[in-house]
């Protein structure tokens, strides 16, 4: 951290050199060198026949143009029209992400203006050792020590602290007043600075809701609403405070806060690509997750746990479904690739996501080069991938944990057990007939029977053709038939004690379809096993341009070093197979190193907030969003590390907050809006709309249809049957169709326990905006678009809902406004108003009349269905049955034509319900 | 694999009604003055925008043969394969895939070809309808396009999103996005899938880091359209209409006490265009408003172009309502075995209706407005594993050479453009990546790639990824 320290400034540069020489050696060659060199110097090509790499190239120019460089004069100088794009053909650099900025514009100017002096090599690098000495310049720029560029130009050059703020050691402000809460302390002051006032605290009954939903991701139970409310009227501080605690004791506080975190690693159920392979046992992941942050498990032993829970301690079968997290990243090896280069995919992305994740820095901006913008260079981030160039996926044994339910076990067997039955059946009817065919070729020929095995390698001719005695139907099937008795008979490690983990080892090639640890028996497996990987800065990010050699090691520019550092090498990991994941999480969670600490209390403050105090959760460098509230990020961070890392602690400091409290009016808000129109003040509150899962979630808390069991195999909710029986292509077949659970207590579980496919999404949970599995999401977005009307109108998810609704409320009141009463104590926690009484109650009497004498037709529910395909082997069309077992013994949900009109009328009374802006919003 | 997960800025001002999807928050917007001449949408988020340059085409076909056309076997003849057809070879290539190591023999292609049009374009003899002097002459022929990936998913994702590993927004999303859409009751970007979703699925036409507004909107050939678009059998529309009135009115007054809450207008008012929708959008799904001649010519009904036809059909339908982008994809073309009878069946259910979309679309005037784009992920091997062995011949991938064409708005009707070597294994002439060709369908729309950006986690994002070149000779 030292280097960062600033010094001050004493002598001026090098008395040897002129100061047009120090200028162009420190401020214009660098920008020429990075911004011009990739196509007018370095490497084979030269674009336009102009070379940049010497003066003499200047004043020479290229194919078109000759008065690139008069030395002295900037005006005549062509170079000062590309650089300013001024005019249209000559755009330098064309790519506008790597355009110039003023500054820069004006360092080449100033260069041009001194006569575009060219110091020989010698003189530029006495030049910049000389400007290395001073850590801050005259312009207050820093220099950050790292391991080191590319070039010198890199190594050396400089950086406004306001960038670096990520970078720099945690600092320690005070609070600005101990009148108020102390969050509020540093946002009061903001606030009143810019001339206003905070808004007022929002109503108690607004506020317990949008408690409830930020906590357990669910509405209040009305009854425990109507108890709270109570208790603060007699004492708001100390009940509201109370209350924080009661739903942080919650096992839904679990669930909810979870759901954040699969957002940040991507969470899924199976691998993506080609074959969307089940990452069967994954759910172990997630329900360590939940367990971790329901025990408030110190946040520094759970990154820990994650990153190299199985090195801290190897006996912890609890340590093998932690380091899951390895494993959460879309990949796939297939022979449709090189294995070296499925291999680099794999750590390309885990190197890209432990940074995102943990420290707030996508690391793959460095992948290829030098960062552009932060002191990270290439050569950490090799360092960093040799960190996990050990690491290998695996599918590893881990008991059960007590902890872990198993309840759903025995049915999901069945249902895996009917599918694999049935798929090998229909192969063994096609092998038979092709086996058939084949017997009859050889004993017209004479020759012996041979079976598809044995006759493998013959060559043609000598053998019957390969899809001897099938239909071009059944060729087409047998394929299929293939696959699926494949994919069930994999699908039966989900009742295995199997973790998606990882383990440490050379690099063997594998298919992805099976990851399991070597053979210790087998010689070959057991010699890739044992060889140690070397590493390399793989030029332009390909693996086959391996460049300086490299050693595991962590993040230079923060100067934390290691453990296992030494003087030469601070930042060193060892280089043994084991001890690397370890060593490097443990400097993620040194205390000193606030990208970890910055990272976690800004996501946390985010997800209270809709936006963090630095806007970009996930990239804290240069060009991230910078924090609107420093001080206060680095008072929470302290704080979080002095509370022991404890999460629980930081949501209730954040939560006895005004700032959290404040109502979404202001008094002022035309001018505020003006002034401050992002609301970046935080004078006021900004209403929000429910994440997917939050309105699945609450629709079925309203309905009484929630199973709020804690945990298990992932669950199959209803998804629209249109999309989960849609054929979907996988590497040689379709996916099997996706059925839901039997009953409605199996299906009707939180949202985070729905069976997550990379391949196939759940149109609700789509519509309503859920990130993609492949990329990790640091913020989700929530507009509004019409699909979203059709799906909470219409689907028949939500419709069911409504019906559910109907009949709670027809049993718990029997008359028409008692029952709307009721359904606004369930869904608003409130009482109609007048208007809205009088409306329903007449809008229910009309339905009531509109269903009479109409008897809905109930939903027929598939048994099979039939697909089809284009062949590859045919270019035609093939059809085949698929099974759907699931429905031969089916409990739907409740359906219309099971309910009386009264009742089919209360229904549309709920989803009018459902899809008001009250319900939706949460304020 | 949508990705909605965007940035968190908001955008304050008021948002007032909308058209396909309201009240998106355009990030970019506030990000704008960082470089002045950096793209802005305005008005809504599906409004039409203003072209960057002059347009050659405003809407585009674009017809997706997943699984890989062989280039050998359809545009670009190789007589040169065809006289070492069957020679042995062995590859140990560490760079190269399982696949395509090992013993190996050269195939030649089992198809005789064609000289079509004045232009005299080589086709593959299986192309009855694409060959006829008025369509061939239209056609653009690009031999030159290399991709990077050589496994189907990646390479989908590629030649859709420009990145090869998804979760960016698809070709399609960005061309809404910087041109929005001229029909407000439609959905701006429409992607037919043959029978089954491709590999990768959704994420080939996903709006990725854009607003959800800009994702591609699949309309299925069988059930409901848009999903979910009508209510279920025992709701009608006048019940459905009772019912929103009511909505509307709680919600209105629930406005009044909310008067701060911008979204809360834009909502209200999706309901109404939602209520629309459902009337248009079967509208234009129905075939049974064309005349017989246009249904046959397409091959509507027809045996083997059935299916394919309809979707060309619906297309044109779509353009000429304002639909921006058309995306079809027709699947089943990964030959690696049988390829002489596959890829005929392949090239005869979809010849026939692309032939006769490019003749309407000429007939209706429209061919000069709509860029046409007929693309596979990659192209194919001249060689084959012998697994097979010599009754099974097909291809292996390839990701160096490729052929694509393009006709209508601005392209360079009856022309081949690049060539490839002898055998077809590499494309040596007029070669680009890519990202090439996403900048050159850009352009021919009026829009400019390093303009056409949006501000994601913390950088300016495009199509092109890093910035890319217009391919001139395509170009008319």
């Amino acid at each position: 951290m030292k280097q960062l320290l600033p010094y001050l400034f004493t002598a001026a540069v090098a008395h040897a050199a002129t100061d047009a020489e120090v200028q162009a050696t420190l401020h214009a060659l660098p920008i020429i060198s990075e911004k011009c060199l990739s196509c007018h110097g370095k490497e084979d090509k030269i674009k336009g026949e102009l070379n940049l790499m010497t003066r003499e190239g200047f004043l020479k120019g290229g194919e078109t143009i000759d008065d690139l460089l008069v030395p002295g004069d900037p005006e005549k100088s062509f170079l000062m029209t590309t650089i300013k794009w001024e005019d249209e053909d000559y755009e330098m650099p064309p790519k506008s992400n790597d355009r110039l900025n003023q500054e820069q514009i004006a360092h080449i100017e100033t260069w041009i203006k001194n006569g575009a002096v060219w110091p020989d090599d010698e003189t530029q690098k006495r030049i910049r050792e000389e400007d290395a000495t001073q850590l801050v310049n005259a312009e207050g720029k820093w220099l950050v020590k790292t391991s080191g560029g590319m070039d010198d130009t890199w190594t050396y050059r400089r950086y406004s602290p306001e960038n670096l703020w990520a970078f720099q050691p945690l600092t320690h402000p005070k609070v600005k007043t101990t009148e108020v809460h102390p969050v509020d302390s540093f946002i009061q002051e903001k606030i009143k600075k810019a001339g206003f006032a905070h808004a007022p605290r929002a109503d108690d009954r607004t506020l317990l809701r949008r408690l409830s939903y930020t906590l357990t991701g669910l509405p209040p139970e009305p009854a425990q609403l109507s108890t709270w409310l109570t208790r603060l009227e007699s004492d708001f501080q100390g009940e509201f405070s109370k209350i924080i605690d009661e739903l942080l004791a919650s096992p839904h506080y679990g669930e909810r806060w979870a759901q954040h975190w699969l957002d940040v690693v991507r969470y899924a159920d199976t691998a993506g690509f080609s074959n969307d392979f089940e990452l069967s046992n994954a759910w172990r992941y997630r329900d360590y997750v939940i367990r971790s942050l329901n025990k408030d498990k110190p946040y520094n032993q759970f990154v820990m746990e994650q990153l190299a829970g199985d090195e801290m301690d190897p006996q912890n079968h609890e340590m093998k479904i932690a380091t899951g997290f390895l494993r959460m990243g879309p990949w796939e090896h297939t022979a449709m690739l090189a294995g070296e280069v499925s291999r680099q995919q794999y750590l390309d992305d885990v190197v890209d996501n432990v940074g995102q994740v943990f420290l707030s820095q996508p690391m793959s901006c460095c992948k290829c080069h030098d960062h552009k913008f932060d002191p990270i260079p290439t050569r950490d981030y090799y360092r960093m991938y040799a960190t996990f160039s050990a690491t290998q996926p695996a599918e590893l044994h881990a008991d059960f944990l007590p902890d872990e339910d198993r309840s759903d076990f025995k049915k999901n067997q069945e249902h895996v057990e009917a599918l694999h039955a049935y798929a090998q059946a229909k192969l063994d009817k096609l092998n038979w007939k092709r086996e058939g065919a084949a017997k009859e070729w050889y004993a017209q020929r004479g020759l012996a029977y041979k079976n598809i095995w044995e006759r493998g390698k013959d060559p043609d001719g000598t053998k019957p053709p390969r899809h001897a005695g099938l239909t071009i139907q059944e060729e087409g099937q047998l394929k299929v038939r293939e696959q699926d008795v494949w994919i069930w008979n994999r699908r039966r490690e989900r009742f295995k004690p199997l973790a998606q983990s990882v383990y440490n080892g050379g690099y063997r090639t594998r298919p992805s379809k099976y990851l399991r640890p070597p053979n210790p028996k087998d010689e070959g497996q057991m010699k890739a096993h044992n060889t140690l990987p070397e590493d390399f800065i793989l030029g332009g990010g390909s693996v086959y341009s391996k460049k300086d050699a490299v050693t595991p090691g962590v993040l230079s520019a923060l100067g934390i070093p290691t453990d296992h550092g030494s003087e030469t090498d601070p930042y060193a990991l060892p280089k043994s197979f084991e001890g690397r994941r370890l060593g490097f999480a443990k400097w993620v969670t040194h205390p000193e190193n606030g990208l970890t600490t910055r990272s976690i209390v800004n996501r946390v403050w985010a997800y209270h907030f809709g936006r963090g105090i630095a806007g970009n959760p996930n990239n804290f460098g240069e060009t991230g969003k910078k924090p609107t509230h420093p001080e206060l990020l680095d008072y929470l961070a302290n704080r979080f590390i002095n509370e022991g890392w404890s999460l629980k602690n930081l949501h209730k400091l954040i939560l006895t907050s005004h700032v959290w409290q404040q109502d979404i009016k202001h008094p002022n808000m035309e001018k505020l809006q003006t002034a401050d129109p992002n609301n970046e003040l935080l004078a006021y509150s900004k209403p929000r709309r429910l994440t997917a899962e939050e309105l699945r979630d609450s629709l079925l808390t309203l309905t009484g249809e929630l199973n709020p069991k804690i945990g298990g195999l992932p669950a199959r909710p209803e998804i629209n049957r249109e999309v989960a029986l849609g054929p979907r292509m996988i590497q040689f077949s379709l996916a099997p169709a996706y059925q839901p659970n039997k009953t409605p207590e199996e299906r009707n579980r939180r949202s985070i326990y729905a069976y997550r496919i990379r391949g196939l999404v759940d149109p609700l949970m789509e519509v309503f905006n859920k990130p993609n599995a492949d990329d990790s999401c640091e913020h989700r977005d929530a507009p509004n678009v019409t699909p979203q009307v059709f799906t909470l109108l219409n689907s028949e998810a939500i419709t069911n809902r409504s019906l559910a609704m109907a009949k709670r409320l027809s049993e718990e009141a029997s008359e028409a406004n008692e029952q709307i009463k009721r359904a606004y104590h369930l869904a608003f926690t409130r009482q109609p108003t007048s208007l809205e009484l009088e409306t329903l109650s007449a809008h229910y009497q009309q339905m009531v009349s509109y269903h009479q004498g109409k008897i809905p037709n109930p939903v027929e529910f598939p048994t099979s269905i039939t697909r089809s395909l284009v062949e590859e082997f045919s270019g035609e069309p093939f059809q085949y049955e698929e099974l759907l077992d699931i429905y031969q013994n089916y409990t739907p949900d409740l359906q219309a034509n099971q309910l009386s009109p009264e009742q089919r009328a209360l229904a549309d009374i709920c989803l009018i319900l459902f899809n008001t802006n009250e319900l939706i919003y949460v304020y | 694999m949508k990705s909605i997960c965007s940035r968190p800025e908001s955008n304050p001002i008021s948002r007032r009604n909308f058209l396909y999807g309201t009240g998106a928050s355009l990030g970019s917007v506030a990000f704008s003055s960082l470089y002045a001449e950096e793209f802005a949408r305005v008005g809504e988020p599906m409004s039409p925008q203003k072209s960057m340059i002059p347009a050659r085409a405003k809407n585009v076909i674009m017809l997706f043969m997943e699984g890989a056309p062989s280039h050998i076997d359809t545009f670009d003849p190789k007589p040169e394969l065809s006289k070492r057809h069957l020679q042995d070879f062995h590859r140990k290539d560490e760079q190269a895939s399982g696949m395509t190591n090992g013993d190996r023999f050269f195939v030649g292609s089992p198809y005789e070809f064609i000289r079509a049009g004045k232009s005299g374009i080589p086709m593959c003899e299986h192309f009855k309808h694409l060959s006829a002097p008025d369509v061939a002459d239209e056609l653009c022929v690009y031999r030159g396009c290399q991709a990077e990936s050589v496994n189907h998913p990646t390479a989908l994702y590629h030649m859709n999103t420009g990145n090869r590993f998804g979760g960016d927004p698809s070709i399609g999303s960005w061309v809404t996005y910087g041109l929005g859409s001229e029909n407000q009751n439609l959905p701006g970007y429409v992607v037919m899938t043959e029978l089954a979703q491709p590999q990768g699925g959704s994420g080939n036409w996903s709006n990725g880091f854009l607003p959800a507004n800009y994702q591609g909107t699949t309309l299925r050939s069988g059930g409901s359209p848009i999903l979910d678009l009508q209510p279920p059998e025992w709701k009608s529309r006048e019940h459905q209409r009772a019912n929103l009135d009511v909505l509307n009115k709680l919600n209105q007054a629930h406005l009044q006490n909310h008067p701060e809450h911008s979204d809360l207008a834009a909502r209200i008012e999706n309901y109404e265009l939602a209520y629309r929708m459902q009337m248009t959008v079967p509208d234009i799904l129905d075939l049974s408003k064309e005349s017989q001649a246009t249904k046959d010519a397409y091959g509507v009904d027809g045996k083997d172009t059935d299916v394919f036809a309809r979707k060309c059909l619906l297309a044109r339908r779509l353009v000429e309502q304002g639909t921006r982008f058309v995306q079809i994809f027709s699947g089943g073309w990964d030959s690696h075995d049988f390829l002489e009878r596959a890829h005929k069946k392949r090239i005869q259910s979809v010849d026939q209706p692309i032939a006769a979309l490019i003749r309407d679309l000429k007939q209706r005037g429209m061919l000069d407005d709509t860029l046409i784009v007929f693309t596979g992920e990659f192209g194919r091997t001249p060689d084959n594993t012998k697994r097979g062995g010599e009754t099974a011949l097909g291809r292996d991938h390839n990701n160096k050479a490729m052929s694509m064409f393009f006709a209508g708005g601005g392209v360079k009707g009856g022309h081949v453009i690049g060539e490839t070597d002898d055998i077809g294994s590499e494309a040596v002439d007029v070669v680009h990546p890519i990202r090439d060709v996403h900048v050159t369908m850009l352009h021919l729309l009026g829009l400019e790639d390093k303009k056409l950006k949006y501000f994601h986690g913390g950088r300016f994002k495009q199509l092109s990824q890093f910035g890319g070149q217009v391919i001139p000779e395509i170009l008319a």
